[in-house]
Order: C-alpha cells, then sequence, then structure tokens
C-alpha cells in the first residue's frame, strides 16, 4: 500500500483501481490540529468485481474528536465516526454451473478509532455496520430478488511481538488435515508430524486460538507432552508433563489416572494420543482416560482397537455414548476422525491434500470390502 | 459458515514527513505493528422465514512494516485531501 501521511491509501499491490484489499485501511485525518470538537468528513469509494457486472462501495464519513486521552507518556484523540454506506457486490457460489449470488445494499455506519499524534498511529479502532436491500440468487438462468442486508463489525488492535510471533508462526508437522462440521462448513486446522524421537501436532481455531503440542517418544512409547497455547487475547501458555514409573507428572506433582491405560491430549488435538494408543494391543472396550491438559481434568472412555496390515483402528466411547473413531495410518500419522454425539452431532477429520484423501478413500475401500 | 483464522504481512509506504504538523499525521514506526482483526458478520438473504446463510467470524493476525518515502517520488495525479 502507498498512503500519504493523512492516511488516504493511494495503490494497493501498485493499482489505483484494485478491486481487493483495504482501501480504508487508515481512517483519514483533517488538514488541521486534532482539538476537542474538531469535526471533518471524507467520501471512500472503490470498484467491486462479480459476476453481476461492476459493483462499488462507498461511504461518506463525518469524524469528530470526541475525547483527548492523556496518560503518563502519550496523548490520545478519539475519534468518532458516524457514516452511510453504499455497497454493491456479486459472488460466484457455482462458477461451473454459472451460478451467483448478489447484493445492492445500503445503511448507517458507526466507527471509533484513537489517533496517538506522538507515534503517528492508529492505537485501535472498532467499527459497525447495518446495511439493508435487496439481493438474490442467479441460477444459471434466472435471477431472484429477495430482501437482504449486512450486519457487520470489527475490531482492531494491536498485540506484542512475542504473541504475533506465535501466533504467526507455522504449525508443526507437513500431514494438514481439517475438521469439519456434518453441514461441511470447516471449523478447525490441524497438523501433525513424526519421527523416531517425536510427534508433533498443531491446531488452529476459528477464535485465532492456536496450539501447539510436541510428544516425545523413546522407543514409540511417550515420554515427555508440552502444549502450548496463544490467542490473540492472551499470552503464550505451556503445559509439560512427564511419565513416571508412578504415573504422570505435572511440574513433580503425581496425577492419578482413573484407569491403568491413559494418554494426554488436548480437546480437539486427537493426534496427539496416537503413540499411546499404538502401544496398546487389540482389545475390546477396555477402560482408557485422557488428560486434558487446559481442564485439568480426566475424561474416561471405553477403548477398542484393532490392527490391521496398512493402518489400525480405535474407537472411544465416552460415559455419554458419544463416540470416537479414529483410523492411523502405517507412518504412524491420524488419518481420519469421526466423532458422533449422542445429541446426533457430527465431525469429521479428513486429510486436507488431494492425495492423502486419495489414500483415505483407499483404506476406508478396504474397511468396506473386509480386507 | 465459519473461517479458519489467516496470516498476513502487509508494507505500507507513506511518505517523509517533511513538514509534518504535530498531531495529525501518520509517520512510519521504527518496528513493525502487529494486528489482529476480529470480523464477525453475516451477509444474507431473506427466503420465506429463513434468512441465509450463517454468521461468520474471521479472525485475522497480520503485521505492517512501514517504508518512508520522499514525497517526489509519490504517484502524481491525485489530490491531497
Amino acid at each position: 500500500m502507498r498512503v500519504t501521511p493523512r492516511g488516504r491509501v493511494l495503490s494497493i499491490n501498485g493499482q489505483t483501481n484494485y478491486n481487493e484489499g483495504e482501501w480504508d485501511a487508515l481512517l483519514r485525518l483533517p488538514a488541521r490540529p486534532l482539538r476537542l470538537g474538531l469535526t471533518w468528513s471524507d467520501t471512500l469509494t472503490h470498484p467491486t468485481t462479480g459476476p453481476h457486472g461492476e459493483g462499488e462501495f462507498t461511504v461518506h464519513r463525518t469524524y469528530r474528536v470526541t475525547r483527548v486521552l492523556q496518560s503518563r507518556d502519550s496523548t490520545g484523540f478519539e475519534v468518532a465516526i458516524e457514516g452511510n454506506v453504499t455497497f454493491s457486490l456479486s459472488m460466484w457460489t457455482d462458477s461451473a454451473a454459472g451460478r451467483y449470488r448478489w447484493f445492492e445494499l445500503e445503511g448507517p455506519m458507526q466507527e471509533t478509532f484513537v489517533f496517538d499524534p506522538t507515534a503517528g498511529q492508529l492505537h485501535g479502532r472498532r467499527w459497525s455496520m447495518l446495511l439493508e436491500g435487496i439481493g438474490g440468487d442467479h441460477d444459471g438462468v434466472r435471477l431472484d430478488t429477495v430482501p437482504a442486508g449486512l450486519r457487520s463489525e470489527n475490531v482492531r488492535y494491536r498485540i506484542p511481538d512475542a504473541r504475533a510471533d506465535a501466533l504467526m508462526a507455522p504449525l508443526p508437522g507437513a500431514d494438514t488435515s481439517i475438521t469439519i462440521t456434518g453441514d461441511g462448513d470447516p471449523i478447525l486446522l490441524h497438523t501433525m508430524g513424526r519421527d523416531a524421537a517425536i510427534l508433533s501436532e498443531g491446531f488452529r481455531r476459528p477464535d485465532g486460538r492456536v496450539g501447539r503440542a510436541e510428544v516425545s517418544l523413546a522407543e514409540g512409547v511417550p515420554q515427555r507432552w508440552t502444549f502450548t497455547w496463544v490467542d490473540p487475547e492472551s499470552d503464550r501458555q505451556q503445559f509439560v508433563f512427564e511419565r513416571a514409573a508412578t504415573g504422570l507428572l505435572a511440574q513433580g506433582a503425581r496425577l492419578d489416572a482413573p484407569t491403568p491405560a491413559w494418554g494426554v491430549a488436548e480437546y480437539g488435538m486427537t493426534g496427539t494420543l496416537v503413540a499411546t494408543l499404538q502401544t496398546l494391543s487389540d482389545t475390546q472396550a477396555v477402560p482408557f482416560s485422557i488428560y486434558r491438559p487446559t481442564a485439568g481434568r480426566w475424561d474416561t472412555f471405553e477403548l477398542s482397537s484393532r490392527s490391521l496390515p496398512e493402518l489400525s483402528l480405535y474407537l472411544l466411547t465416552d460415559q455419554a455414548g458419544a463416540r470416537t473413531a479414529l483410523i492411523v495410518d502405517a507412518k504412524g500419522l491420524l488419518m481420519y476422525e469421526e466423532f458422533a454425539g449422542t445429541d446426533g452431532s457430527r465431525r469429521i477429520r479428513i486429510p486436507a491434500s488431494a492425495e492423502r484423501q486419495a489414500e483415505l478413500r483407499r483404506a476406508l475401500s478396504s474397511l468396506q470390502a473386509g480386507d | 459458515m465459519k473461517r479458519l483464522p489467516v496470516v498476513f504481512a502487509l508494507q505500507l509506504l507513506v511518505p517523509l514527513a517533511l513538514h509534518a504538523q504535530a498531531g495529525n499525521e501518520y509517520r512510519a514506526p521504527e518496528k513493525p505493528l502487529n494486528w489482529v482483526s476480529d470480523n464477525p458478520f453475516r451477509l444474507y438473504l431473506v427466503r420465506g422465514n429463513d434468512t441465509i446463510p450463517g454468521d461468520v467470524r474471521s479472525i485475522s493476525v497480520f503485521r505492517e512494516s512501514w517504508t518512508p518515502v520522499r514525497e517526489d517520488s509519490m504517484s502524481s495525479g491525485f489530490p491531497p485531501i
């Protein structure tokens, strides 16, 4: 982005008519020095493109300095914006079939931001808009028109370097999978990797929270678990556990497992359990417990397992009857997970890559064929 | 429909504040700024008693790197605001 000192975005990726990107990345500042009660206005317009033709986003905004915020180190000007938005856009819903959705909307927006004149930077900003109008679907032949709208809020805040580094660092392991709901919506992103000494798993949630697990192995048996969490609103949190002759240790304190067979894994990070499950013999419905580091509790299950030449199958049934089925491949990576709740809810974890999905299909076919 | 969070980097070029008027100009900070953007939204159609599709929450983590550039190197053709 090329920007002026007063916050106008001149170009994005070298283009003045770029259809994506944030033309309002910065709030506009007036030519006059900021002071309490000062007002100014601006208009921002940029094009949108889509299958329904060229559209446009336009906002007329009136700014007003509402507060002067003094701290020991700096002064901030709080500015409130009232504006009106018109927004027309369209997007493909099935480009192969020529289907798309379109919108023509209008309505109010409000925004608040704080500008630090000493640093010459925004401290944070918050906006909302409530647009109403018309829209519809084009089914490849006909276009229809129905009431439509956009309700949107945005909060932006700065975070420290260490937290940003932790949030932006790549997840461990090259094997990527996603968890999708029964409606097909992706809700979780997972990664997993493994060698003789370390099993690692990464996890990203829709709320921005990022989890990492590392399991140290000795001849395939987990010896030490390290779980690290970070989210946009809080700094890194770490839990470390060790295997001891007496059971599981957390910072030297013993955690008594309720069953002879046990493992350690966070909710949503079942891949961390794989090494433990592989140490157990094929079995039918034995008690098994999982320690949940963040929750600080044991969950108990019945575990059934079966090993085949190219994969292993595990079924965990909790005390309420919810079932989690796992397929682990010959490399010791979690290839498939299916959760079936007692309330009818369902989630599946499947590989992200087409190659791994093909491996999974072959595995499921061979299972259905009774191989 | 929920979206998985994304991370990205952003570079902003801002003219050197040669005649800066304190209090109303952006300046390039000495080090990059890290931001979180949290954007729950619903872009919907009303069909009968249904409102479709559902809510989306989009979270982004991004790092802004600012680079001051000489004003005479700016693109021309844009009136001052």
